[in-house]
């Protein structure tokens, strides 16, 4: 066949035959525009097909390793697995908030139940494991369950988009499965650190109060949550951290309360890991204004009303890292910066308090596997 | 086949390997080893062979092995 190719002001010939000219241009052209969308639709459930795959094959892992964490030693294992498979689907149902008055005790008391309905659970079915592996039992059933909910979800809305074809959910669930994918592999990378009770990035914050702690006598304050009294330039320090070496988070909300009533201190200071930006480096130190601590508010919120109600500043020092830094092992950089945090609290403490005042230093975060 | 409309993470995942750094109290001498089970922060292990204070667990983490150039 003669091609001949003409490339003009809006005249595109393929060949001399105008027939076959407009099958081959416009043909598609018109198929392109009514199944434009089909197609594209079609690309991104094979796409998110696979991706729902990964998942479900992670979710079976995480639900494996579980099941061999916490049958080691164990007979009666079917018992077990039978349990472990009713713990996966355990929910929590937030406290309604229309009238948000007073919603932060009844969000206390639903998440104060959850936790001690796990720790008992978990105490019945093996009545004969230490609190450090019970600990890190309930920590990587608690990764088994987030990896269940993920899974789940994402299957939920790849399903009903595929059921009813429906381009825009498919393509929003897409464009977030990135985002989502990160987390589940920060879930995977945590499940075997959690499981060898080594430090989290996430740690950092009881790790530079643990070791203030050392060689001081420790009083239980809430559950879970510890304190010690120490001198710090003449000053004295009352430094509160979780209860380590299990895997916890304890109460400082609670702690913090009832240490600002009795001792009515004249500056907080906490510290804990936070989030970085993209192109921030992992193990930056920051200081900051303002209570230092994540999670759902509940503490946050008790530390920001008794340091409010008594006008006390609250100093924050944070430690920079990503999601995955924060759930597994502690890398380098984060571990190293403890110096450099103890330097700036030796400096806030000079700079703004006076000598015999009394300052609480509290380190926010889960400590597993440091030892105060 | 994925539409490349929104991008993708990252998928070099960086392989650790998790240290235990050991410190003694009072001279300060840090040995680096593997992490063993049962580690933990500030974990009293064995006698310093210098001064006969106390060995420290200082820090735990991970690092990235760095391949050597041939």
């Amino acid at each position: 066949m003669d091609l001949i190719f003409i490339i003009g002001a809006g005249n595109a010939q393929i060949t001399s035959n105008p027939i076959i000219n407009l099958a081959i241009v416009y043909l598609p052209l018109a198929l392109l525009i009514l199944y434009g969308q089909k197609l594209q639709t079609w690309l991104i459930t094979n796409d998110l097909s696979k991706t729902v795959g990964r998942l479900k094959e992670m979710r079976d892992k995480s639900r494996q390793e579980t099941i061999d964490h916490i049958t080691e030693g164990i007979d009666n294992k079917e018992e077990t697995i039978k349990r472990l498979d009713s713990f996966l689907e355990y929910f929590t149902i937030m406290p309604v908030d229309l009238d948000p008055a007073g919603v932060i005790n009844k969000l206390d008391h639903i998440m104060t139940s959850r936790d001690m309905r796990m720790k008992s659970e978990i105490k019945q079915l093996f009545p004969d494991l230490d609190e450090l592996k019970a600990n890190s039992v309930e920590n990587v059933i608690e990764i088994a369950t987030s990896f269940n909910f993920v899974y789940k979800i994402v299957r939920h809305f790849y399903l009903v988009g595929k059921k009813t074809n429906n381009f825009i959910l498919l393509a929003q669930l897409q464009m977030i499965i990135p985002f989502l994918m990160l987390q589940a592999d920060a879930l995977n990378q945590a499940m075997t650190t959690f499981k060898k009770n080594q430090p989290v990035g996430d740690a950092i914050g009881p790790m530079i109060v643990g070791k203030l702690m050392l060689q001081h006598e420790k009083h239980d304050i809430a559950v879970d949550t510890v304190y010690a009294e120490s001198d710090i330039s003449g000053r004295k320090a009352i430094l509160v951290t979780a209860k380590g070496p299990a895997g916890t988070v304890g109460q400082p909300g609670n702690a913090v309360q009832e240490l600002i009533q009795k001792e009515n201190p004249s500056l907080l200071i906490m510290i804990d890991a936070a989030l970085r930006l993209e192109g921030e480096k992992t193990g930056e130190v920051a200081e900051g204004i303002g209570a230092a601590i994540g999670g759902i508010g509940v503490d946050k919120f008790k530390i920001e009303e008794a340091a409010t109600n008594n006008n006390i500043p609250v100093y924050a020092i944070v430690i920079k890292q990503t999601l995955v830094e924060a759930i597994s092992i502690m890398t380098k950089d984060i571990a190293e910066s403890v110096d450099s945090v103890h330097d700036i609290i030796n400096r806030i403490i000079d700079e703004r308090t006076k000598p015999n005042d009394k300052v609480i230093i509290v380190g926010v975060g889960n400590t597993i596997g440091v030892i105060q | 086949m994925s539409l490349p409309i929104m991008g993708a993470p990252d998928k070099k995942q960086k392989k650790l390997t998790v240290y235990t750094i050991e410190e003694c109290i009072n001279c300060k001498k840090p040995t680096k080893r593997e992490f063993k089970d049962g580690d933990l922060v500030h974990k009293i292990l064995d006698k310093c062979k210098d001064c006969d204070n106390n060995i420290m667990i200082s820090l735990i983490y991970g690092e990235e092995i760095k391949k050597k150039k041939n």
